[in-house]
């Protein structure tokens, strides 16, 4: 069971990383991203290219990839401040939709069934926990994650620049005429969104399969762990995602493993009847 | 028009743009893996008698990589059109991608035989066709020759499968284990397929009762779908159990993934596949990760059973596949092999049959194909087969290889030279 449950942090940490991104995105943006693992996978994507092509090492593939994940986010950020700025919470999550299928699409033609050997940027000998090995990069994730966590809601909740932000989300228009820089922040957050979610994506790739599809979707056990947050806290957000990749591991190996995946549209259907449980029960009763 | 309406039409147009966008990028997409029935370009008909035409239906998509048995089918029936074609007759050939679901093989396989009038099928290569178009196949007199999956792959008078497949390729899997590597524990790491686990179950049964002393040694089954799921929990899972010898059933990328997580929570075991796992790409990712003991000293190693001769083998026939694989820029590896073996099967039936049949109709093909010599392709423990009968278990064998200083080699022990066979039939499924 202990061991099962470290072998989770691998996929927790990636789940952790997103999650924040969603969270983040949410609150600041006002859409829920379903393109970010796709974004992120994209991204992890040109770190390949960079060792294949170009002969680059691990670490400087790993830069350009991140740089590329933010770069991914620019190019969107700019699509969506341009035209989507005061669009609803909807029709912003719809794009990412579409966003989604582009990039999978794009991203099926790089990761074509091969076998690859996708840089590590953690490259290390893992750490004995329990008798069980656990990826140096995995642990730094979930820590990251939870620092990340932490560090962003502070910096939202006592810094100028931070006010300005949850402005913007609150009223984009408003914090416009107010002289704030809607959307040089918009673009901002995409863009370190995409960064996020490339350095998460990352570690998880050299000891993943690697299909393009599973990489985007990532964002759906990311979702989970982002609801248990109630799309408002990033530290509940990043545990919860650290918690559904442990519980995944749990169920696996277990004679339930068949029903691995659907481990975190339970969590996500305990999460809704329990925030909604007021209102059901008041009509029930 | 007013500001805000002006604003509201863009904005329209925009998510339609992005819509459209998307969408023609993931239509894109499908079609170059072969959704669409696209005619190779390199196999088209030329002048000379009428073309043959024939289909693939193949999952592209969808996390099983079969994709690389369509160019692996395109090279050899480009190299025969090269050559004046069949007794005068150049191939037609087309493809398509059913993405492993039942109503796209259905619809496809109607595509091509109403539609397009295919002669046959070649090099088929599917999760949903042999469980699909049975009843089709064989109302319209449609032979098969491709990579069997599942098993009616196996069991269907027009399917006919050039590889040994899942079940003979799991049997040989055991023997050799248990004969060569000697594990003192064996996990076994499954798919999670529900069309096969119940075959697979009764298959093991089976050969613990041939095999006295074996059942013990089996742990543990955990079952994964790779093409979603990290591997790391298996092979934690798998270590707290204390294996030191892990069977899997999986593709060449899942393979890699498999052997980096054990490495990476400290499992020391041996690695042993199904021929899906063969691809010579393996060595080079794995590095020296691949190399026997790199796990620690119960590791012998990574096995593949491949079910088709490995690429470096000395066979002048799989050495011309090599050379023309490496002119087409074709991936070498279980799937391109399928795609190349059931051709040259097809061809060869068809050169045979073309002065006693009418090659270029789809009854015709069929005869030729059932009353075909036994084709000794090169790349099989056995003489391939069509035959008239109700099944085909023509290859009965995998040849047995392990990575050694970055490549594939022959691993030693086998029980029919360079290829270890199973002797006899596998039990018929329970139904």
């Amino acid at each position: 069971m202990i061991a099962e449950m470290l072998a989770g942090l691998v996929p927790g940490g990636v789940y952790a990383g997103l999650a924040v991104c969603i969270v983040l995105m949410y609150q600041m943006l006002g859409v829920v991203n379903l393109a970010l693992g796709a974004m992120g996978g994209l991204a992890a994507c040109t770190s390949l290219l960079c060792v294949q092509w170009f002969g680059l090492g691990a670490g400087p593939s790993a830069l350009v990839a991140v740089l590329c994940g933010a770069l991914i986010g620019v190019i969107l950020g700019l699509l969506m401040v341009r035209y989507f700025l005061e669009a609803s919470v909807e029709l912003r999550t719809t794009v990412t939709i579409a966003v989604l299928v582009g990039i999978i699409a794009v991203g099926d033609r790089i990761l074509n069934g091969a076998t690859y050997n996708f840089p590590n940027l953690f490259a290390g000998p893992s750490v004995e926990i329990f008798g069980t090995g656990v990826p140096i990069g995995s642990l730094i994730e979930v820590v990251a994650a939870v620092l990340l966590a932490i560090g962003v809601q502070v910096f939202l909740r006592t810094t100028y620049l931070g006010a300005q932000l949850r402005a913007m989300s609150e009223r984009p228009v408003t914090a416009g005429l107010l002289a704030i820089r809607v959307r040089t922040l918009t673009v901002a957050v995409w863009a370190f969104a995409g960064a996020i979610a490339t350095i998460a994506v990352m570690v998880v790739l050299p000891t993943s399969t690697t299909s393009f599809p599973p990489l985007a979707y990532l964002v759906v056990y990311a979702l989970g762990a982002a609801l248990l947050g109630l799309l408002r806290n990033m530290i509940v957000a990043a545990v919860g995602g650290v918690l559904i990749g442990m519980l995944q591991s749990i169920v696996q190996p277990s004679s339930i493993g068949r029903y691995t995946d659907a481990v975190p549209f339970v969590v996500i259907v305990l999460v809704m009847v329990w925030w909604r449980r007021r209102d059901v029960w008041s009509e029930a009763r | 028009m007013s500001k805000i309406n002006r604003r509201a039409t863009r904005r329209s147009l925009a998510v339609a743009a992005t819509l459209a966008l998307a969408l023609g990028a993931s239509a894109c997409a499908s079609s170059s893996s072969g959704s669409s029935s696209g005619t190779s370009g390199a196999t088209a008909a030329a002048a000379g008698g009428a073309p043959i035409k024939v289909a693939q239906i193949t999952t592209i998509s969808g996390g099983y990589p079969f994709g690389d048995v369509v160019p692996g089918t395109q090279a050899y029936f480009k190299l025969i059109n090269s050559q004046g074609g069949i007794d005068g007759h150049k191939i037609d050939f087309m493809y398509g991608d059913d993405k492993g679901t039942a109503s796209q093989a259905a619809e496809l396989a109607r595509l091509y035989v109403l539609q397009d009038h295919v002669v046959a099928m070649v090099g088929n290569t599917s999760l949903a066709d042999c469980n699909t178009n049975e009843g089709f196949y064989t109302a319209n007199h449609i032979g098969v020759i491709g990579g069997g999956t599942e098993p009616l792959c196996f069991t269907q008078p027009n399917w006919d499968p050039v590889n040994a497949g899942p079940y003979y390729g799991k049997v040989v899997q055991w023997q050799y284990t248990f004969d060569q590597l000697k594990p003192t524990t064996v996990c076994e790491i499954e798919q999670n397929d529900p069309t096969s686990i119940a075959y697979y179950n009764q298959l093991r049964t089976w050969f613990e009762s041939q095999n006295p002393g074996v059942a013990a040694k089996f742990k543990e089954i955990t079952y994964t779908n790779d093409a979603t799921q990290n591997p790391t929990p298996a092979v934690a899972h798998a270590k707290a159990l204390g294996c030191d010898l892990i069977e899997l059933s999986t593709v060449a990328p899942n393979m890699v993934a498999f052997v980096k997580a054990a490495k990476a929570v400290g499992l020391d075991a041996t690695f042993i596949t199904l021929g899906s796992g063969y691809d010579t790409s393996v060595p080079a990712t794995l590095g020296s990760l691949g190399d026997p003991g790199a796990l620690g000293p119960n590791d012998k190693g990574v096995f593949v059973g491949a079910e088709l001769a490995a690429v470096n083998s000395t066979n002048p026939q799989v050495q011309l596949m090599a050379s023309t694989f490496k002119a087409d820029n074709v991936p070498a590896n279980f799937w391109s092999e399928i795609g190349w073996v059931s051709a040259a099967t097809f061809v060869a039936a068809l050169k045979e049959g073309a002065s006693h049949y009418n090659i270029t109709t789809a009854a015709g093909a069929l005869e030729a194909l059932q009353h075909m010599t036994p084709y000794d392709s090169g790349f099989a423990a056995n003489p391939l087969d069509f035959g008239p009968g109700s099944s085909h278990p023509g290859n009965r064998g995998s040849q047995m290889l392990l990575i050694e200083n970055g490549t594939w080699v022959v691993a030693p022990g086998q029980n029919d030279g360079d290829y270890d066979v199973v002797h006899g039939l596998l039990p018929a499924a329970n139904s």
